[in-house]
């Protein structure tokens, strides 16, 4: 990995509508992944959590593996201070030689009006 | 102040920050946040002893009344009005401060004490006025303490000092970035913070709302990048803090009589300079500004007794802003 920081990665193609990718963070612990959340568009529910997929992963086809997501930071809510969240995702450290790597959630649950259904990313480009 | 302890008031900070929350936040959730915010790992022993000073070292004078509260299991304030950020200060150190402010007289009419003389009134009369009759203050200032993104006030100020570069993520009309940016200055608009910072994603000099700038990474290691920047040049066509570059105007405004007053003592921008004066009393000014929602906010303000006479365009913008408010009144 060159860098500890890699903001607005460039992606090949994205399945999510109302999520940004903001920033990737490496370190030896964790990957730490930042998205913006604008829930303008969706229907506003007060206090409504954003429900989103445990089971998503980042995986390669590079190395062909598979990294759960660890933790979910401050997940988005809506609240009427602001109609623009950000959140975390925390994985597993990914590895040194890895270019490339896809964000993956092949849930069929689409949590109802307020989840993140089949959110992923794909192609992220992490090296500068 | 030793570098060395920059990282520890860090630290105090965002205890107290979690603390005042009123969320009862665990040891955990305490390096957690350190760890997100100041981008390395802290020992459980480091925070111990962080709280530990914070309780106890007299000579951080904070004497924070830290409880561990076993049935929530975490910390809390005994008492919940307490903050490190409150001004607990002791007679002997209040006299100081006043010592002080009669050494700024010395430097009267010059601009910098004008200004440390403002300020540091202001606290000695909030001083004052708070131990006269703590239930019920005597002088209202419009300057906020708790404006949103204020928890990270004093952060930016070190930043600024220190010559820090932050990897941030942010909110830029209605668009999410990810950003490292390079602090020079705070202004304040309307109660309102900014933070006049180089960004490396744009490669130029922006300005942010701090209530916008979210999870920031002190980046201690990256070279400081430092552009010719100067406030006063930055903000000469401004009208508080929008910018909008190569887009200034010469925009001249019709005033009504009774605004005569209003308008000379506190000049919509220091271009201003009236440059007609009518029969019926009314009078034009010209002024060289940003075309941004600030001008056109400022001139709403005036109601009716403000008309764009040029550019048009502006007019036009105005005309469908009040149209668009007269539907709010319209009865249906």
């Amino acid at each position: 990995m060159k860098t500890n920081f890699i903001h607005n990665p460039e992606y090949e193609s994205t399945a999510a509508k109302h999520v940004f990718l903001l920033r990737i963070y490496f370190s030896e612990e964790y990957t730490k992944i930042d998205f913006g959340f604008d829930h303008t568009k969706i229907q506003y529910i007060k206090n409504e959590r954003v429900l989103i997929n445990k089971e998503l992963f980042i995986s390669t086809k590079q190395n062909s593996y598979q990294l759960k997501v660890a933790q979910i930071y401050k997940k988005p809510y809506f609240n009427k201070d602001s109609d623009f969240r950000y959140f975390s995702l925390l994985f597993e450290p990914v590895d040194e030689d890895i270019d490339f790597f896809d964000i993956v959630d092949e849930s069929e649950n689409d949590f109802g009006k307020t989840g993140l259904y089949r959110f992923s990313f794909m192609g992220i480009k992490i090296t500068e | 102040m030793a570098s060395l302890n920059k990282q520890a008031l860090i630290r105090y900070r965002i205890i107290d920050e979690l603390i005042r929350k009123g969320d009862y936040p665990s040891m955990q959730d305490i390096i957690s946040k350190c760890e997100y915010r100041l981008g390395k790992w802290f020992s459980v022993e480091t925070i111990q002893k962080d709280i530990e000073a914070m309780k106890n070292d007299i000579s951080l004078g904070y004497e924070a009344p830290i409880y561990y509260n076993r049935t929530y299991k975490g910390y809390e304030y005994t008492d919940e009005n307490y903050s490190v950020n409150n001004l607990n200060l002791k007679k002997e150190e209040y006299e100081v401060l006043e010592n002080a402010v009669d050494l700024l007289k010395q430097f009267k009419g010059t601009r910098l004490s004008s200004n440390y003389n403002n300020a540091v009134n202001k606290i000695l009369t909030g001083i004052r006025a708070s131990q006269s009759n703590k239930s019920a203050p005597v002088i209202s200032l419009e300057f906020q303490t708790d404006f949103a993104g204020g928890e990270l006030f004093d952060d930016f100020i070190e930043f600024i000092k220190e010559k820090t570069a932050i990897s941030v993520v942010y909110t830029f009309n209605n668009q999410f970035r990810g950003d490292i940016i390079h602090p020079y200055m705070l202004k304040e608009y309307e109660n309102r913070w900014y933070l006049i910072a180089y960004s490396e994603d744009s490669e130029k000099i922006k300005v942010f709302d701090i209530r916008f700038l979210y999870d920031i990474y002190i980046l201690t290691g990256r070279k400081f990048i430092f552009k010719n920047f100067n406030a006063d040049s930055f903000f000469k066509h401004s009208i508080g803090v929008g910018i909008i570059e190569n887009f200034k105007e010469k925009v001249q405004i019709e005033f009504k009589r009774k605004v005569y007053d209003e308008i000379n003592s506190i000049p919509l921008h220091q271009s201003q300079k009236i440059i007609k004066y009518k029969k019926n009393g009314n009078f034009i000014i010209e002024i060289e500004v940003y075309v941004t929602n600030e001008l056109l906010n400022k001139i709403l303000s005036f109601g009716a007794a403000a008309t764009i006479i040029k550019p048009m365009y502006i007019a036009d913008t105005l005309q469908f802003v009040i149209q668009e408010m007269l539907k709010n009144y319209t009865k249906k």
